[in-house]
């Protein structure tokens, strides 16, 4: 943007050597001296300019001198020549059970986990399109399944209606067609049937919540790449309704933390040393005690919370924190009489020499890759990091303020230095720890 | 006729000279940014609240402030006449956070803020009741919540030496965390840690 001059009930703007006039209450948008006009009037509510959608595919595209399309159902902007994989659903019944069949219009790749109870599909890295972001079956198996790209990676979520069904996804037709065949489990465990050839195991709803956990998740482990293979458990901080920081050109702290997660994650995986739960699948609300609870359960070799916040005016910048609490903890408090059980407010404290080295590993790391000095790790009581029981460590990147411009922070290259960073510091911790 | 043309004319000057005014009025009212105004207003109401209870002689106080370029807390000295009782001084020393550095370094809290409620018990515990205003307008983040805290916190255990240990409230409540990040469930300890070494 060139320049922005407002006045009490017009604003002009200037995009190179575009100049765009908004009128308030206005339908009439002028571009230099051609008049557009558009379905709404323009608005300002609480002194913000606000456009209706339809800016974006009529305006846009002039300005930018790209195709823009927006997608609707999730409200996303897509820019430039991008054909997203799109796809169709279809739901029949089979004995005992439903088979959902998706047709894509390009090849995906099937991965497949289970959280929190519900089944996730991940559909490879190409962007996937869909008409709908919730698809209602009348079955009593699955009874609705979510698209989900919100952190960067397409994904179907599927829900079973109870505990213990068991789960078949298999890829056939060249890799578009996915078939998710759920099932009710015949009584007998000896006679379950063991699926061949191209068909997946089965992979049970493993829920990583208690509250949630189908009561089938003992008896049939989820589909993961190795069990030798440690675990890092990644946290995409904030998440639904909790926004986090906000910085000057609108970016939310909730994507960008899901954006550097997927990268971290891609890094770790092409690593083939560990294996990656995520806390957060999606644009979702999730409470510290949730994240917490979902690391305890993976076991992890080291949980990372991922955040950006408001650090002055330099930027980029990264600090990683470890956590102390903020006063000592009361002797008298520290399960004396019951040596078995420890205080949920105090789980990460057995575990704090060993975080402040992955904190240190960390930020020599990211200092190495990103080239940006770092402070030395901070000991600060982080909520998130309060309740883990394993070495856990929070990076933030930053600024991320109202009077920041944020986009370093988005710049492809720098969140790659920061996964790779995190890949060179796992592997220092792993050694340094063996 | 002519005297009409001559009524016209001075009518319209008139119009003109009113209407220029009037868009140079506009102009200015609509380009002055508003919020350092209200910014200004709420602050000068926060240093007539910190200097009403002086009652005891002026003397050096320390606070200390982020210092975002460093990641720190640098102290700043300034004169206040502080009141007798360590509650009122208390207050005197979190509403001279609160109306901000006078060496540009880094705001505490918003100038909205406002300190609700303060009690210090016998064993130097002081609770700070702040109202929601701290937190609408806080810049959330990791390293800006840690520094908010111990800029109380050290300010606090630096001037008033019955302070112990401090804990925050919001609106009267426990707060889980002070903007998404740091947690207020507990007590905080002075912690010199986060105060840049003196140059």
């Amino acid at each position: 943007m060139g320049g922005l001059h407002a006045k009490r009930k017009a604003i002009t703007i200037w995009f190179g050597n575009t100049r765009i006039v908004l009128r308030e209450n206005n339908r009439i948008v002028r571009m230099d001296n051609a008049k557009l006009r558009l379905a709404h009037p323009v608005r300002v509510v609480k002194g913000d300019w606000m456009v209706p959608t339809e800016f974006l595919t009529s305006v846009l595209p002039t300005l930018l001198n790209q195709p823009v399309r927006y997608r609707v159902a999730d409200r996303q902007v897509l820019i430039g020549n991008v054909h997203p994989n799109t796809f169709s659903v279809a739901a029949s019944a089979v004995p005992h059970g439903t088979e959902l069949t998706f047709r894509f219009t390009q090849p995906i790749q099937l991965q497949t986990a289970a959280r929190n109870g519900k089944w996730v599909i991940f559909l490879g890295s190409h962007p996937v399109e869909s008409t709908q972001s919730a698809f209602r079956f009348a079955n009593s198996y699955v009874p609705e399944a979510r698209f989900d790209d919100q952190d960067g990676i397409p994904k179907l979520i599927l829900t079973p209606s109870s505990v213990g069904l068991d789960f078949f996804p298999s890829l056939t037709g060249g890799g578009r067609v996915l078939v998710a065949l759920v099932k009710q489990p015949p009584p007998s465990p000896a006679s379950r049937p063991q699926p061949t050839g191209n068909v997946a195991r089965p992979l049970a709803a493993t829920g990583q919540s208690a509250a949630t956990l189908p009561q089938a998740a003992t008896a049939v482990p989820p589909i993961i790449a190795s069990p030798t293979l440690p675990v890092v458990v990644l946290d995409a901080g904030h998440g639904g309704t909790d926004d986090g920081a906000r910085g000057e050109n609108g970016l939310l702290e909730k994507n960008l933390t899901a954006e550097l997660v997927a990268r971290v994650r891609v890094a770790l995986l092409a690593s083939g040393k560990y294996k990656v739960v995520l806390t957060r699948v999606g644009d979702v609300n999730l409470s510290s005690n949730q994240r917490d609870v979902i690391a305890n359960l993976a076991h992890p070799l080291a949980f990372i919370s991922f955040h950006a916040g408001n650090m002055g005016l330099a930027i980029p910048r990264i600090n990683v924190y470890s956590y102390a609490p903020s006063s000592p903890p009361d002797p008298n408090l520290m399960g004396a009489e019951s040596p078995l059980f420890v205080p949920w407010n105090q789980v990460q404290l057995a575990y704090a020499a060993e975080s402040q080295q992955l904190a240190l590993d960390l930020q020599q790391q990211l200092e190495a890759t990103t080239h940006e000095a770092g402070s030395k790790p901070w000991q600060v009581p982080v909520r998130v990091l309060r309740s883990v029981a394993a070495p856990a460590v929070a990076i933030e990147v930053g600024s991320l303020a109202p009077d920041t411009n944020p986009t370093p922070l988005t710049n492809p290259t720098f969140q790659n230095q920061i996964a790779i960073g995190v890949v060179m510091a796992l592997a220092a911790f792993q050694a340094g720890a063996s | 006729m002519s005297r009409r043309v001559a009524l016209f004319s001075i009518l319209t000057a008139v119009v003109l000279v009113g209407a220029f005014f009037y868009l140079l009025r506009l102009k200015r009212l609509t380009f002055a940014p508003q919020s350092p105004k209200a910014e200004a207003t709420a602050r000068t109401k926060l240093r007539e609240a910190a200097l009403e209870p002086a009652s005891g002689p002026t003397q050096l106080v320390t606070l200390y402030f982020p210092s975002y370029a460093e990641g720190l807390l640098r102290p700043e000295t300034r004169p206040l006449a502080l009141a007798a009782n360590d509650t009122d001084r208390i207050k005197q020393i979190v509403l001279a956070l609160i109306e901000g550095s006078q060496q540009g370094l880094g705001s505490v809290l918003p100038p909205t803020a406002t300190l609700r409620a303060v009690f210090l018990t016998a064993d130097g515990t002081a609770f700070l009741d702040f109202s929601q205003d701290a937190l609408t307008n806080f810049p959330p983040g990791i390293e800006s919540e840690s520094l908010a805290v111990y800029s109380i916190v050290d300010s606090l255990a630096v001037n008033v030496p019955d302070v112990k240990r401090v804990q925050f409230l919001i609106q009267g409540q426990q707060a889980h965390t002070l903007a998404g990040h740091i947690s207020l469930s507990g007590y905080f300890v002075p912690d010199s840690s986060l105060i840049a070494p003196s140059q």
